[in-house]
């Protein structure tokens, strides 16, 4: 055979391969989906039986288990049942009394015991944990027992199942398997048996009793404090003298959850003297659910331990105990680790002890101590507690952090703290600080800040010294600062030197650089030129800033805009009907305009309104759309007969937020369909539409162009009335209507909780569109068998609708 | 002279034709083996996936806390909608820690106005040394009963790995999840991962599944639906992703050698990191590092190099720990869908690749290191490392000769040659990405109930994977080629010295379909 014979061949060959495995392929999800479709159809009368079912008193399942017995299609109704099953993460007794009188449960232990294939066993176990009782329980626990010959997962699984049947009658069982449970499987069957409540105390603390180092006995102690097992106090106090350090540790947490006082002795004794320190740990940790001087002293104690965890849970156990702890823990600032400390400063700023001081110093009482305290706070590293106080409005807070930073801080913090109050409004706190930074005298100050500012690497320090340098206003520092506004790269600091920089500069020279800053790239910096422009004569501040403005400009720096002329709107308002309507200033207004809540601010909008720019016109009708309050009637019903198809949109939203139906009843026949759709879509989320208005949806509903009717349907849907599908109407269009128009919380709530059936059916098949979740569960769970049966029907259709694209 | 070239030229044909068939045979056939492996692997974690009782840790008081880190590095378009969705993610305790990484666009501001930060001291553990960190934040918003807390650290950037250290010496759980900003995460993600976790206690480190949003449907924060991406360069990606990862990774987990773990989304075990000696930068000053890769070095693919070096880390001290991969997606990541982005991407990936290489090239061929010094580490080193020149030179030879064929008329290439070359590297390429993408699309289905067709991609219109497939057969004619050729560049980017990230720019995810234009 040739070379190119076998190339051939082999090319063939792969050929093959691939297009049979795509065939394969085909073939597999065209079974998938014909046996779930055939089976959907079969299932639909069992619905409702199994819904009788449901509802039914337990004494009266009887006469109906007998006659669903003797149903043929009982895959069908399996179907349903596991529907339910799978619909719920509680477990109805009614379910787990069918499933169990049917038989399905013998069936499943059954499966779980004998079947080949790993899946259907591990199906088995999850069903069972489902819809299992008691009865399962020997057959799961061997099949999580048996390590060596079953699969790992399944193992996995029918523990899960465990966990989730919780049946009393399985206790004694669980406990017999803790006893001979390898470690990895102890700690599993403590969180199994903690599920069953108080029922396991009692085999419990017989097994704890029991003598020998078992390493369960730990798992039995914790499982014990878990479920507040007062009658299991002896058993975990003899506990903390087991030889075990393990059952030691959980007896002292488990004790610490009963919280019985009684514990308390024997909790102290062993705080100072058990040898593990894990132990001791515990131990402290348990002693904070108590309270007590003798607990407090020996927490104390614990704070001079030599183990790290144990002087972490002490602070933390004085914290929980509360303000009678304030001694020791401001004891606690000065250990010698510094997470110690500053978690002890965290508790104490939790109790309230800071604002304690500062009454105190704004008092003038006790200063020497305060001052002592605050010292030690500085110390413990504290440094936002310190930064809040150097802000304090009182210059004597103010003054009084400064002198405990000075006595408390290590040299680094007190710098980055006395940096941000270079600003401060108090001359005497100034002072002080400057005196603290190791200036002799403004001159050197500033040239000590000027310096500091070539060598600070990090933005957030050259902020910080920008804002110093506004403290020396000369020739100078503007000059410095003008070059930091130009070259440098962070917009922090190139924001914070405008800032600087703002009074240091005549009129005319803000309003220069207020006009380059614009340009700007960063936001930050854009917002800081417009605060340029204010505390100048408004007929001079607007017209530069209007023209150096940008229309497409972030709303934040509009908004920015907006304040100033909010702030001297006479001036704004005369700006504004003088400018030209229909120039590119006009439609500045109009941005700026959205932002402003002047009361005399519609007056100025009909003249935009009439503009010869449509880009002017649509502005206006944007701000009505969001700001109905101020839209004037006649000039809306201008725009609403507008030539451009995108003011005309714009229009029909204003109009709807506005309640003028008649406007959106004459756009109804607009045409242009996109017009169309949008005095729908708008309709549709308006909160309640009167009769007139629901006419027009109506009428919209039967509008010639698709996306026209599929947001007049969504329409009605969301106003509540719960209209079919129209024949011929594609459910995704609907669906995007669905997305455009509703706001999904409100929707999935009403769905949900809407007293009126006709609301709640509405909003759901809207959901149904979506193939939302909570329309399954309206479909599964609503009280009305007909809103099921119609959501059921509506997810159906649109689930298909979806496969067939 | 012409005699020379032809006997040299001849020479090259007869040594070289037979070894690039040969790699090419070797490579198609490693992959596919993956893929098979990956089959048996999807089949079983397909089904895992559908009987998981994830409501299950709600309920356990055993259910271990978790620290979501969230590296951010001016991530002012995403930031917030990112961590709004994770503090909705559904899982009963955990906290969020997000480190803005010497950020110089608005991320802090928008953090702050959405969160209502306030500035605090927390008690920080500097266990791994990093950049400065200039404040840390914490949330005064409302939060959900299951977050224990939101905290922001501000520091100066030391990029991604250096933010991923502070965010673990802030972090108070056991276990932490390291998250990039601009992902999006399942809903049951992190129960996913976490039951992993708590069901095998040797487990130090589990990742899952990162899939592409481009083109999926997207609610909420949430991807419901997936759908194909609107540009071909996307779907070529998609074709790639399910070779290289969804099938390449789950079948090297399979022979417990998984090498990389995403970075968009992976638990690990925080203590063993910090023994590890924490994500590998230039700040970090372990002596583990320096002793595995000497010090002061950093890596632009720390999620490939922590792996490494946490099964170095576990074989040389004999734990009998394991890192684990889940292949259904978890998480979901944009990709780039402009050919300047991708090519960046791919350099920098090639770059990181051969950084976690170097400096673990003590790994191969040791015996105490297992399949990873035997299988995982070499076939990186030969299809993933060495790969782009290989194949390159392969297409490139054949190219020239059958052009010096035409300039000095003599035949050098051997027809039969020639036919079995393509067929080793197109043909089988096309095969083996047509077996990855139906093992992505493959569905199952479980039990009677509505409804229950499971899969890895489960795909709601089946012309999607038919488009998909004809996506794998055109993926082996020029896209493969290109990639190969950006891993080229990255290399000579690596030897030039460049260490930058080359990060792309984002769309952000809007909500109904993700970034997908045209």
């Amino acid at each position: 055979m040739s070379s190119l014979a076998i190339i051939t061949i082999v090319a063939s060959v792969l050929l093959g391969v691939g297009v049979l495995a795509v065939l394969v392929w085909v073939g597999h999800t065209s079974y998938l989906n014909f046996i779930e479709r055939r089976l959907a159809r079969r299932k639909g009368i069992y619905r409702e039986l199994v819904a009788e079912l449901a509802a039914r008193e337990h004494a009266l399942l009887e006469p109906e288990l007998h006659r669903v017995a003797t149903l043929l299609d009982f895959e069908a109704l399996e179907a349903v049942l596991e529907e339910q099953a799978r619909g719920t993460t509680d477990r109805p007794s009614w379910l787990l009394e069918v499933y169990d009188r049917l038989g399905l449960l013998d069936k499943y232990i059954d499966r779980l015991r004998t079947a080949r294939r790993w899946r259907e066993r591990a199906f088995a176990a999850e069903l069972l944990g489902r819809v299992g009782n008691a009865k399962a329980v020997p057959a799961l626990l061997a099949t999580v027992q048996a390590t060596r010959t079953e699969d790992g997962d399944v193992r996995e699984i029918a523990l899960r199942a465990l966990a989730r049947i919780a049946d009393p009658r399985a206790v004694d069982e669980l406990v017999a398997s803790l006893r001979t449970a390898d470690p990895w499987l102890a700690p599993r069957l403590a969180d199994i048996l903690a599920r069953h409540g108080v029922l396991v105390v009692d085999p419990l603390v017989t097994f704890l009793n029991e003598p020998g180092r078992h390493p369960a006995r730990a798992w039995a102690a914790n499982v014990l404090g878990e479920v507040g097992a007062t009658q299991a106090f002896p058993a975990l106090a003899r506990g903390l003298a087991d030889p075990d350090d393990e059952v030691r540790a959980k007896s002292a947490t488990a004790l610490g959850r009963l919280g019985d006082r009684r514990a308390l002795a024997p909790l102290l004794e062993h705080l100072l003297a058990d040898p593990a320190p894990f132990v001791r740990a515990r131990i402290a940790g348990a002693l904070g659910r108590f309270d007590g001087p003798e607990v407090i002293d020996h927490l104390v104690r614990g704070l001079g331990d030599p183990a790290w965890w144990v002087r972490m849970r002490s602070v933390e156990a004085l914290e929980q105990i509360g303000a009678r702890a304030e001694g020791p823990l401001l004891s606690a600032l000065e250990d010698a680790d510094p997470e110690i400390r500053i978690r002890a400063a965290a508790g104490l700023e939790r109790l309230g002890v800071p604002d304690v001081l500062v009454t105190l110093i704004e008092r003038g009482d006790r200063l020497p101590e305060v001052m002592e305290t605050l010292a030690k706070f500085a110390g413990a590293g504290a440094g936002e507690l310190m930064s809040e106080l150097l802000a304090h409005p009182s210059g004597s807070v103010r003054a009084a952090a400064v002198a405990a930073i000075r006595r408390g801080a290590p040299p680094d913090l007190a710098m980055r703290l006395l940096a941000t109050v270079r600003d401060d409004p108090d001359a005497a706190v100034r002072a002080a600080t400057l005196e603290a930074l190791g200036a002799e005298g403004a001159g050197s100050a500033e040239a000590s800040l000027v310096a500091g500012l070539r060598g600070a690497r990090d933005s957030g320090e050259r902020v910080r010294v920008i804002t110093g340098l506004g403290e020396f206003p000369d020739e100078h520092t503007r000059g410095t600062l003008m070059q930091i506004i130009h070259a440098d790269p962070s917009p922090e600091v190139r924001s914070a030197a405008l800032a600087a920089v703002r009074g240091m500069l005549e009129a005319e020279d803000r309003i220069d650089l207020g006009r380059s800053a614009l340009d700007d790239p960063s936001l930050l910096v854009r917002r800081a030129a417009v605060g340029l422009f204010a505390g100048m004569a408004p007929e001079r501040a607007f017209p530069p800033l209007l023209r150096a403005l940008r229309a497409d400009d972030d709303p934040a720096v509009l908004a920015s805009v907006a304040e100033l002329a909010e702030a001297a709107f006479p001036a704004f308002a005369d700006l504004a009907l003088r400018i030209s309507p229909d120039g590119p200033e006009a439609l500045l207004v109009a941005q700026v305009a959205r932002y402003v809540h002047h009361p005399d601010l519609p007056r100025l909008l009909p003249a935009l309104a009439r503009s010869g720019s449509a880009e002017v016109r649509e502005a206006v009708a944007a701000l009505w759309r969001h700001r109905p309050g101020v839209v004037d009637g006649r000039a809306l019903e201008e725009l609403t007969l507008d030539p451009v198809v995108a003011v005309r949109r714009e229009a029909a939203g204003a109009a709807a937020g506005a309640g003028a139906w008649p406007l959106l009843a004459r756009m109804a026949e607009d045409p242009d369909a996109e017009v169309r759709r949008e005095a729908a879509l708008a309709m549709a989320g308006a909160p309640r539409l009167p009769g007139a208005a629901l006419a027009t949806l109506a009428h919209l509903a039967d509008d010639q162009e698709m996306a026209v009717r599929a947001a007049a349907y969504v329409g009605r849907l969301l106003q509540g009335t719960p209209v079919p599908l129209p024949p011929g109407l594609d459910p995704a269009a609907a669906a995007g209507a669905v997305r455009t128009a509703a706001e999904l919380p409100v929707l999935r709530e009403t769905a949900r909780t809407a007293a009126g059936e006709d609301r709640r059916l509405a909003a759901a098949l809207a959901l149904a569109l979506l193939g939302d979740d909570v329309a399954r569960d309206v479909a599964r769970s609503d009280p009305i068998p007909s809103i099921r049966h119609r959501v059921s029907g509506a997810l159906e259709l649109s689930a298909s609708a979806q496969e067939g694209e | 002279m012409k005699t020379t070239v032809v006997e040299v030229l001849i020479l090259l044909a007869i040594v070289a034709q037979p070894v690039f068939l040969f790699y090419f045979l070797l490579y198609n056939s490693y992959t596919l083996w993956l893929v098979a492996l990956s089959a048996l692997r999807v089949r079983r974690r397909v089904a895992g996936h559908f009987i998981e009782d994830l409501d299950l840790i709600d309920l356990g008081d055993l259910t271990k806390p978790l620290t979501m880190i969230v590296p951010a590095f001016n991530e002012e378009v995403t930031i917030v909608e990112s961590v709004s969705g994770l503090i909705q993610c559904d899982y009963p305790r955990h906290e969020i820690v997000i480190v803005s990484d010497g950020s110089t666009d608005g991320t802090l501001e928008r953090l702050a106005r959405a969160f209502a930060l306030r500035r605090t001291d927390i008690p920080y553990r500097g266990a791994i040394a990093t950049a400065r960190i200039r404040g840390m934040y914490v949330a005064t918003v409302q939060l959900p009963p299951g977050v224990m807390q939101v905290l922001v650290i501000d520091k100066e950037n030391g990029g991604k790995a250096d933010a991923l250290n502070a965010g673990i010496n802030a972090s108070t759980a056991p276990y932490f999840v390291s998250l990039d900003a601009d992902s999006i995460l399942d809903e049951r993600a992190l129960k996913e991962l976490m039951r992993v976790v708590q069901e095998d206690p040797r487990v130090v480190a589990v990742g899952g599944q990162v899939a592409i949003a481009n083109g999926c449907t997207i609610r909420n924060s949430r991807v419901v639906e997936i759908g194909l991406p609107a540009r071909s360069l996307a779907r070529f990606q998609m074709v790639e992703y399910l070779r290289s990862f969804t099938t390449g990774r789950t079948g090297l987990d399979h022979m417990d050698a998984i090498l990389v773990l995403s970075g968009v989304f992976a638990v690990f075990e925080k203590d063993t990191v910090i023994r590890a000696g924490g994500y590998l930068t230039p700040f970090v000053r372990h002596r583990l590092t320096e002793e595995y890769v000497g010090g002061g070095v950093g890596t632009v693919c720390e999620d490939m190099e922590i792996v490494v070096r946490l099964h170095r880390y576990l074989r040389d001290k004999l734990h009998q720990r394991r890192i684990a991969f889940l292949p259904h997606p978890v998480a979901w990541t944009e990709v780039p869908e402009t050919l300047e982005s991708l090519r960046k991407q791919r350099g920098r990936w090639y770059r990181g690749l051969r950084e976690s290489l170097r400096y673990h090239r003590g790994m191969l061929w040791r015996r105490k290191y297992g399949r990873i010094g035997w299988f995982a580490l070499p076939a990186f080193w030969i299809f993933e490392y060495l790969g782009p020149i290989v194949e390159l030179s392969g297409y490139g030879l054949v190219l020239f000769l059958v052009v010096m064929e035409q300039v000095l008329k003599v035949r050098f290439i051997n027809s039969d040659f020639l036919w079995a070359f393509l067929l080793a590297s197109l043909g089988y390429g096309v095969l083996v990405n047509m077996c990855a993408v139906l093992v992505g699309a493959w569905r199952f289905r479980f039990g009677l109930a509505d409804r229950l067709q499971r899969g890895l991609l489960p795909f709601s219109r089946r012309r999607d994977v038919l488009v998909l497939l004809l996506y794998a057969v055109l993926e082996n004619f020029g896209y493969r080629q290109l990639t190969l050729y950006w891993r080229l560049r990255g290399l000579w980017d690596a030897w030039r010295g460049k260490t930058g990230w080359e990060k792309f720019a984002r769309v952000g995810f809007r909500e109904g379909v993700a970034p997908a234009h045209g």
